[in-house]
């Protein structure tokens, strides 16, 4: 159980910014979602996503109960359980819209990839904190990320793309901060440019073609650029205060693909306008500040380097994720946090944000 | 703080710093994209949620110089089928290939696609569409289009043109005035969504459509008749292939007519092959042979290098550079002045006054007159002759002289003959006169154009005199007309083809004063050849009508028969109008088949000679003239007065029974169509 002298270092803030971020996603997810099907009549998505809020809350409150240091003894349970998902997924898997990513437990769709970021990020944290900081030679970072690299070729093969690549940005930065040596990891990161290249055929077709359309989105308006394009035309005509919520016409009209989903910034883009946008990218940055915040101030490595890690993941997702809808990245199908709708990412979130508090809750040792 | 070493506090802080660039970098994208390129965008996004459907406007009347309609637009239905609402395509498939005169294959086709509405037939006549309607076939509805009538059919087909399924001009004045005679498209915006279906509640925003402008032609509608008649009767005269006639007002470059047969009916351009399209009046090149030579006569005499009185002999021929050139006439014309050398149209004469001219002030009297370039003429694809001065040799100069080696379209040796004329003044032809819109505001007027000035006064009127002289005295003499002083040439000249001529005659009158200028070419004619024995009264009876009706004065005295007024028999049963020409002492011959005469040549009220034949058009059914003349039905019965009012679109209302004894409007008064026309009946004793 929770001590009441941890609530005293509880941040209550970032709980809060996390709600309010949600409660925005809620509202926009009723506008994108107003005229989409049968479904939106009797707002089921709403419905849904206010149940994935509830249950995110309770995800982050075990998240935040169990001592981070108590669930650092059982990081190897949860590395094979991860490997373990994600073989079910890869033999047993559900597929849509061309990849398999998801698992049914019940009626729910559960996507391994989410929970095996956390599970990186956390097993990944222990490894660092054992080497002490010392990953110092070529043979201590390559085990590292074979590590890690498991997981992530058992994602890239679903295929997606986005997750693993989140992966790997969470390997490289846990890496940096937690003291590697940077003339390796640079060396470490040319190497994969280079191989970019042979990497560049080993992906599926439609993921060429999304990074070529990324490139030149008129190349394909009505097929793989119709999304970037429709994006770009809904966020520009928003202008400064937007057309107002519900009076979207890219949205209501559907002219935006995916908008309650991937592309949910683009509804917000449109009918809040720059300011919206603005106002959304400043509470993720806080969110993002009082998490540095209190890794700075975290009693060890371990617990800084969770939250290095969920910092990575956020500020990855976030930034993938808007620059796609404002063309200035390629469509990977990355969700926004606590914005887009769905379950798995949503809860992910969660559990992620109840282990940064947990951290920062036992930053000092308890004295009875 | 105790485990977090000072490297990695570093490393946060780089953390920081790399985190807070993304983010800046974001918003830096978010502005451009929002506030900068921001309306742009908006644009994009009106253009993608609102659909246009256009509004066709209706295209502008043509008129004829009085006011007479050439070209009318009026709605027709077009017939649409939405595919997913017939029940039973096969049927309907049957149903609607009858009616239509369509292959029931292509209908079935069409009305079992995929799509939520196809075209069946568009602008059909109301007769079909009237078929149509009583079938009630489900799924099947009609909107209304502008369709082009040209109520004359063949007449002046080849100034109108014509245009295609959508209103655009193709051919013609149509096309040529395209631009002010289509009107502009109006459109209805409605608001639609991804899939283009229109929104329940969305705006709906109606832009009317601009009507297109009218234009009033140079050309009459009565000269046209004329030319258009006669033409017809010498081509069938004379077998020939084809032939153009011209008629110009040479003060002011206005056509008044401008003929060409064979010619097609330009509501149903397509069953024509597009060779009878071509206005070869305008666009086409001949050798004018001997009509040529009024120019070579207008040089010389302007000149001086020769006057009306200098001798010439003839030999017989000629010799040029060590080639012979014969004259037409074996053995010669002898010794005869310049004036006869004219009236006689000997070659070896002009091969001399050409000579004497000298290339270079040939060709610059040549290519002063018009040749060898298009006029201007405001029409599509005017030909420009076929004149190379840097080619003129000798024996070119020679030939030349007398209308040989050089080729001209008609359009631009009328204009020529018409500077000749008219003091030297070589005046743009033009065939539109005025742009009106439907109030009938003028919104441009077309002024007559002085290009330049060819010849003196003075020369002018001693070719007119020259050239009355030839039809007085001379080759001309087919084309005399009592009591008008007309002046003229024939031309016959060979084509490079055996045994085939072109005949032609040009000339003006009144001869002093001219009024009217006309050019008959007659192609490959039959048998006798020469201008003035073929083309030559053509000429004479199509000036001889055109000036009567146009009220020019005879100069000798009226012939005194010319005393019988024609009778008004428009709108009239033919029993009845043919019966009150005979009482009135004249003859008639009867055009079309019908009931009722439409139209009449010549005019009501227009003196004539006993016997004289009175040409009435018929009509079949009902027409569509708006407004029409009310019949005199005094002493019809009440069947009868229905009977004829219905025919020609108007409504009867019956008072009393018996025989008619009065009507309100008054017989002859003009009236809208459809109009109730009160008929007193009383019962005869």
């Amino acid at each position: 159980m929770i001590d009441k002298r941890l609530l005293k270092r509880f941040d209550y803030g970032l709980l809060i910014l996390v709600v309010i971020i949600s409660c925005i996603g809620i509202i926009i997810i009723s506008s994108a979602t107003n005229s989409t099907s049968a479904e939106a009549k009797d707002y089921y998505y709403v419905k849904m996503q206010l149940m994935w809020f509830a249950v995110g809350l309770a995800a982050m409150l075990v998240a935040i109960s169990i001592d981070y240091r108590v669930i650092g003894k059982y990081v190897n349970i949860i590395y094979v359980i991860n490997i373990i998902f994600l073989l079910v997924v890869f033999f047993a898997g559900k597929s849509a819209k061309g990849a398999t990513r998801w698992i049914m437990i019940g009626p729910f769709r559960f996507q391994p990839s989410e929970f095996a970021k956390i599970a990186t990020i956390l097993t990944l944290a222990k490894y660092i904190e054992k080497k002490e900081g010392n990953i110092n030679d070529i043979k201590e970072l390559l085990l590292a990320l074979l590590y890690v690299g498991f997981p992530i070729i058992l994602i890239m093969k679903q295929p997606d793309l986005g997750s693993s690549m989140v992966l790997l940005a969470i390997f490289f930065v846990m890496m940096f901060a937690g003291g590697a040596n940077i003339k390796l990891l640079s060396g470490l990161i040319l190497s994969g440019v280079l191989l970019a290249p042979i990497a560049w055929f080993s992906l599926e077709g439609f993921q060429k073609k999304r990074i070529l359309v990324f490139l030149n989105p008129n190349m394909d308006p009505l097929g793989a650029g119709y999304h970037v394009i429709q994006s770009k035309i809904a966020v520009g005509s928003g202008g400064l205060l937007g057309k107002g919520l519900y009076r979207g016409t890219q949205n209501q009209l559907q002219f935006l693909p995916e908008q309650h989903t991937d592309f949910i910034f683009s509804v917000l883009g449109e009918e809040l306008g720059f300011i919206g946008g603005i106002l959304l990218l400043v509470l993720y940055l806080f969110l993002i500040l009082r998490m540095l915040n209190i890794a700075s101030k975290s009693k060890d490595l371990y617990g800084m380097l969770i939250i290095v890690g969920v910092i990575t993941m956020f500020t990855f997702h976030i930034f993938i994720n808007i620059g796609m809808t404002i063309g200035i990245m390629p469509i990977t199908g990355l969700p926004l946090p606590f914005m887009s709708y769905g379950g798995s990412s949503f809860i992910t979130n969660m559990i992620a944000v109840g282990l940064v508090l947990n951290v920062g809750m036992r930053r000092y040792k308890i004295l009875f | 703080m105790s485990v977090t070493s000072k490297k990695v506090k570093k490393r946060l802080a780089i953390l920081l710093l790399i985190t807070s660039i993304a983010y800046i970098a974001l918003i830096f994208r978010l502005g451009w994209l929002q506030i900068i390129k921001g309306e742009e965008l908006q644009k994009k996004a009106l253009l993608q949620w609102t659909k246009e459907i256009p509004v066709e406007p209706k295209r502008g009347t043509i008129f004829d110089r009085n006011g007479k309609e050439l070209a009318i637009s009026a709605s027709a239905d077009t017939i649409i089928a939405y595919p997913p609402e017939i029940e039973d395509p096969q049927t309907a498939a049957e149903a609607l290939a009858d009616i239509l005169e369509m292959n029931k294959d292509t209908i079935l086709e069409l009305i079992t696609k995929k799509k939520s509405s196809v075209y069946i037939k568009r602008k059909v006549d109301s007769d079909q569409s009237k078929k149509v309607r009583e079938l009630g076939l489900k799924g099947i509805s009609f909107t209304q289009e502008s369709k082009r009538y040209y109520p004359d059919r063949n007449l002046a087909s080849h100034i109108l043109g014509f245009v295609g399924i959508d209103n655009q001009g193709l051919a013609g004045i149509e096309y040529y005035y395209d631009k002010y005679i289509r009107g502009y498209p109006g459109r209805i915006v409605s608001e639609t969504d991804a899939l283009s279906r229109e929104l329940p509640f969305g705006a709906q925003d109606f832009i009317p459509p601009k009507d297109g402008f009218n234009l009033i032609l140079t050309i009459d509608k009565v000269i046209q008749h004329f030319a258009e008649r006669e033409l017809e009767k010498a081509i069938k005269k004379h077998n020939a292939k084809k032939g153009s006639v011209l008629v110009m007002s040479p003060k002011t470059g206005e056509i008044l007519a401008l003929v060409n047969k064979p010619d097609f009916d330009p509501n149903e351009y397509t069953n024509y092959s597009s060779e009878t399209w071509k206005n070869i009046a305008i666009s086409d090149i001949y050798e004018p042979g001997s009509t040529f030579k009024v120019i070579t006569a207008a040089a010389a005499l302007e000149e001086r290098v020769v006057s009306p009185d200098t001798q010439y002999y003839d030999s017989g021929s000629i010799v040029v550079s060590g080639v012979r050139i014969k004259c037409w006439r074996h053995g010669g014309h002898g010794s005869q002045t310049f004036t006869q050398v004219v009236q006689n149209s000997c070659n070896p004469g002009f091969v001399d006054v050409g000579m004497k001219l000298g290339k270079e002030k040939f060709v610059k009297y040549i290519e002063a007159f018009g040749f060898g370039q298009p006029l201007g003429i405001d029409f599509p694809g005017e030909g420009k002759g076929l004149f190379n001065p840097s080619k003129i040799g000798p024996v070119e100069l020679a030939t030349i002289s007398f209308g040989q080696g050089i080729s001209v379209t008609p359009l631009q040796l009328l204009t020529a003959i018409c500077a000749v004329a008219n003091d030297g003044k070589l005046m743009q032809p033009f065939l539109v006169k005025k742009i009106a819109d439907n109030n009938g505001d003028i919104i441009h007027e077309f002024n007559p154009k002085i290009i330049r000035h060819v010849i003196s006064e003075n020369t002018s009127r001693e070719m007119r005199e020259i050239l009355e002289s030839v039809v007085t005295n001379g080759t001309g003499g087919s084309a005399k007309i009592d009591g008008y002083k007309v002046a003229g040439k024939t031309g016959t000249s060979e084509k490079y083809v055996d045994g085939k001529y072109i005949s032609s005659f040009i000339g003006f009158a009144p001869a002093d004063d001219p009024e009217v200028a006309i050019l008959v070419v007659l192609d490959e004619p039959q048998g006798v050849y020469y201008g003035g024995q073929t083309a030559g009264p053509t000429f004479k009876q199509i000036m001889e009508d055109t000036l009567k009706y146009l009220g020019v004065e005879p100069e000798k005295e009226e012939d005194e028969s010319r005393n019988i007024k024609v009778p008004n028999v428009t709108n009239l049963y033919v029993q009845e109008a043919c019966s009150a020409l005979i009482k009135s002492g004249l003859n008639y011959t009867i055009k079309g088949s019908g009931l009722i005469v439409a139209e009449q040549y010549p005019a009501p009220g227009t003196l004539v000679v006993p016997t004289d034949q009175i040409e009435l058009t018929l009509v079949e059914g009902k027409t569509d003239k708006s407004p029409v003349q009310v019949p005199d039905l005094t002493g019809k019965t009440i069947k009868e007065s229905q009977e004829i009012l219905e025919i020609i679109g108007l409504k009867t209302q019956v008072i009393g029974s018996g025989f008619a004894v009065r009507q309100d409007p008054e017989p002859g008064s003009e009236v809208e169509l459809n109009t109730v026309i009160k008929i007193y009946f009383e019962q005869r004793n």
